[in-house]
Parts: C-alpha cells; sequence; structure tokens
C-alpha cells in the first residue's frame, strides 16, 4: 500500500474496518444483495433493513367522497438498524384536505415499524423479510381521517432479482421484483380486518449497463429505474371490494440519494376519481453517514 | 395552506445536502465493456466506480476459457482514484471471460458483482 493510501485510511479510521468487511459479506443496506440494488419503493415498503430517510415525499390525488375532496399528504420516515438485520422505522404525515365545505388539515396517526432481514441470498438476489407495522390510534387528528383505534399488521416483504434468467433473455435479467404482504388487525374489537398487500416490478439500467451488457446508456440514464408499484387493501369480514392503485413511475438512484415521481392510478371508483401523483426524496443514511448515525448500533 | 409544511420538508432535506459523504463504490464502466464481444483480449481489464476505492483492499478474479493464463492482482490506475485494472496474462485465447469483483469504497462500504464478455475466434487468414 502506497503512502497516501495509508494516510487516507489512517484518516479515515478505516484499515480496521476494511479488514473485518472484507472478511465478512457485502453491505446489505438499502436493498444490496449480491449484484441487485433494490430502491426504495414510494408505495410498498421494500424488503431491506437500513439506514434511511424519506423527506419529504409529497402525495396529491381526489378522495373517492362524493363530491370528492383534493387531498394533498406531506410524509416522512425515518429507518434506523439496530443490527445489521433488525431495524426499526418511524413514519408520519400531514394531510390537506379541500372540501366542498371547507379546508381541513392536520396530522395523520403516527406509525412505527420493527423489521427483521430473515434471508439475503446474494447469488439468487432474494431478499426476504418479516415486520410488525404499528398504527398508533389517537395521535393523528380525527378531522383528517385518523382513526381513534391503534393497528397492528405483521408484514411480509420479499424482492427477488430476475438474474437466474437464461442467457437468451438477457435483456430481461434487470427485472426485479418486490412484494409486501400484511395482515391489519386494528385493537377494537368490532373494527373490520383487512389484507394489505402490494408489489412492484422495476428495470434497474444501472443492473442492465454493470452486470449484462453495456449498451452505451449516458450516466444518467443508467442511474434510472422505471418501475410499475400496485397497492391493494382488501377487507376482510365484509363484503367490500378491494381499493388501491396503480403506480407507474421512475427512480432515479444517485449515491446518497434518489428522487422519485409516480403517478396514482386509482383501481376502482371506491379507490379514487381521477390519477394523482406522489414525489419522494430519499436519503441513504448510511452512505452519508457512515460511521455515525449511518451504521447499525450494535 | 399546505405551502408551508412543504417548504419545511424540502428546506430540512436540502440542508441534508452538504453533509454527504463518499458511499456504495457501483461498476460505472468496464473495459472491455459488460457484455461485449472483442477482436481479441486485451492487455488489461479496466473497471471503473462511481465513488473512490481502496485498491489494496479490492479483489479481481477473471477466469476463461481452457488455456487462459490468468489475471494478474488488481492494481491503480494513475490520476483515478475511482478505477483499477488487472492484467491478463497470455494465452488469453477466444471464449467467454468472466470477471468477478469485490471492492471497498473509501467510506468502508464493500460491494461485489460480475459480468462476462467475449473474444472472438480468430478468423482465417
Amino acid at each position: 500500500m502506497d503512502k497516501d493510501m495509508h494516510s487516507r485510511l489512517a484518516a479515515l479510521g478505516a484499515v480496521p474496518t476494511a479488514l473485518i468487511l472484507l472478511a465478512a459479506s457485502p453491505a446489505a443496506a438499502h436493498g444490496i444483495v449480491g449484484d441487485r440494488f433494490f430502491p426504495a419503493t414510494l408505495i410498498t415498503d421494500d424488503p431491506a433493513v437500513a439506514d434511511e430517510l424519506t423527506l419529504p415525499q409529497v402525495d396529491g390525488f381526489k378522495t373517492a367522497d362524493d363530491p370528492p375532496a383534493d387531498q394533498v399528504d406531506i410524509s416522512g420516515e425515518w429507518s434506523k438498524r439496530i443490527t445489521a438485520n433488525f431495524g426499526v422505522s418511524f413514519d408520519g404525515a400531514w394531510t390537506d384536505l379541500k372540501t366542498p365545505g371547507g379546508d381541513v388539515s392536520g396530522f395523520q396517526n403516527f406509525g412505527t415499524t420493527f423489521k427483521y432481514q430473515a434471508i439475503t441470498d446474494a447469488p439468487h438476489e432474494l431478499m426476504v423479510s418479516v415486520g410488525l407495522e404499528a398504527e398508533w390510534g389517537g395521535t393523528g387528528a380525527e378531522k383528517v381521517g385518523a382513526d381513534r383505534t391503534s393497528t397492528l399488521t405483521p408484514t411480509f416483504y420479499f424482492g427477488k432479482g430476475a438474474n437466474d434468467l437464461p442467457a437468451g433473455l438477457w435483456w430481461a435479467r434487470p427485472l426485479a421484483l418486490t412484494g409486501v404482504i400484511g395482515y391489519a388487525v386494528p385493537l377494537a374489537h368490532a373494527a373490520p380486518r383487512s389484507l394489505e398487500s402490494g408489489f412492484a416490478i422495476e428495470y434497474s439500467f444501472r443492473y442492465l449497463s454493470a452486470h449484462v451488457r453495456d449498451v452505451g446508456l449516458p450516466s444518467f440514464v443508467n442511474q434510472l429505474t422505471p418501475l410499475v408499484e400496485v397497492q391493494l387493501e382488501t377487507p376482510i369480514a365484509d363484503r367490500q371490494p378491494s381499493t388501491g392503485t396503480i403506480n407507474p413511475g421512475m427512480i432515479w438512484s444517485g449515491n446518497r440519494v434518489q428522487f422519485a415521481l409516480e403517478a396514482m392510478a386509482p383501481i376502482n371508483r371506491a379507490s379514487g376519481r381521477t390519477v394523482g401523483a406522489v414525489f419522494q426524496v430519499h436519503w441513504f443514511l448510511d452512505d452519508m453517514f457512515p460511521h455515525g448515525i449511518g451504521r447499525p448500533i450494535w | 395552506m399546505v405551502t408551508r409544511p412543504i417548504l419545511v420538508a424540502v428546506a430540512t432535506a436540502a440542508a441534508l445536502a452538504p453533509l454527504a459523504a463518499a458511499a456504495h463504490a457501483f461498476l460505472q464502466r468496464a473495459e472491455p465493456r459488460v457484455g461485449s464481444e472483442v477482436a481479441k483480449a486485451p492487455p488489461a481489464i479496466r473497471l471503473s466506480f462511481t465513488e473512490d476505492i481502496v485498491v489494496p483492499f479490492s479483489r479481481v478474479a477473471v477466469s476463461g476459457p481452457p488455456g487462459f493464463g490468468g489475471a494478474g492482482l488488481p492494481h491503480a490506475v494513475a490520476g483515478d482514484a475511482r478505477s483499477l485494472a488487472v492484467d491478463l496474462k497470455r494465452p488469453a485465447p477466444p471464449g467467454a471471460y468472466t470477471v468477478r469483483w469485490r471492492v471497498l469504497s473509501v467510506d468502508t462500504h464493500v460491494t461485489e458483482g460480475d459480468f462476462s464478455f467475449q473474444v472472438r475466434p480468430q478468423a482465417a487468414p
């Protein structure tokens, strides 16, 4: 090692860490498994346990009410790794509703999610996690629809890259699928339960150029991930229809931050009136503060 | 009414931007290009990443067709802290070559990956 490299590593305090890291598995933060990078998705949660921050996420759409209201949500989420595979997230959202009867605004209920990344299979680009999402009833404003009842949602998360496809389908190898399914249980006796599910189909230009075939795309394009997310909420007990949205969009992933924009198309009349939109800025805290808040506590 | 919370959120996010440090090193370019077909084996393979890397703590393995002489150790590229190179020993016959890399970025994140390229058979004189 040359002298410059020595001094650089010493300045970073990186030599012992470097030796440990090279002996261990590669980093699994914000959805890296083998060659695959799973970006943070907007509507459905990705399977990775990571140190990251969503701030802000802004959604705008018309509600399914008759007459409809114009709703804008501004939300944020902070995710913190406790250990390399176990983390906790805190989320909150502020809602502004423009109704024919006047404007109302306030916070939605705050939430906490505990997630354990159980399987990280690099050769198959597979990631599986389990978690428990808690919505704390009564912490938000009823006038914007926040429930007084707390809800617990045991949740299963997965992500799978398409690297196993045969060589003839090389163009499809940048595809990946992530998904989530949860069973929402309100803590009030008579409150209806529901199935919360969703998935995202992604195509990574970065994966295409770095692992399959470099077709000469500009660097900016190589950092894009077109995707379609689908989110569904299905009542369990009664015969109400499922509600949800189909969300086509694009993510640009930098090395420390990503920007994403998606349309929000309701799947039926009960889900909304018109196509809305959601925009997100997402920060990779483990890359911004690798020796501080961005690393696991233990 | 909705403008003020958006401005607060955006201002908070913007305040984070100058705090950015180094990050995961992803492969940005390779020479020969990922998935390409070349007329003859190059003297070296060069890998360029999205972040500065620590070459002495990085590894590159190259496998090739029967008779391939192997690859040397990764070495730095002068004037380019984001790149490394490995020399290909001779013989380097036509066939499929696979490059497996594992690098350490200067912020101590490890990333890895692989890709292939082809060396075309020599045309008959």
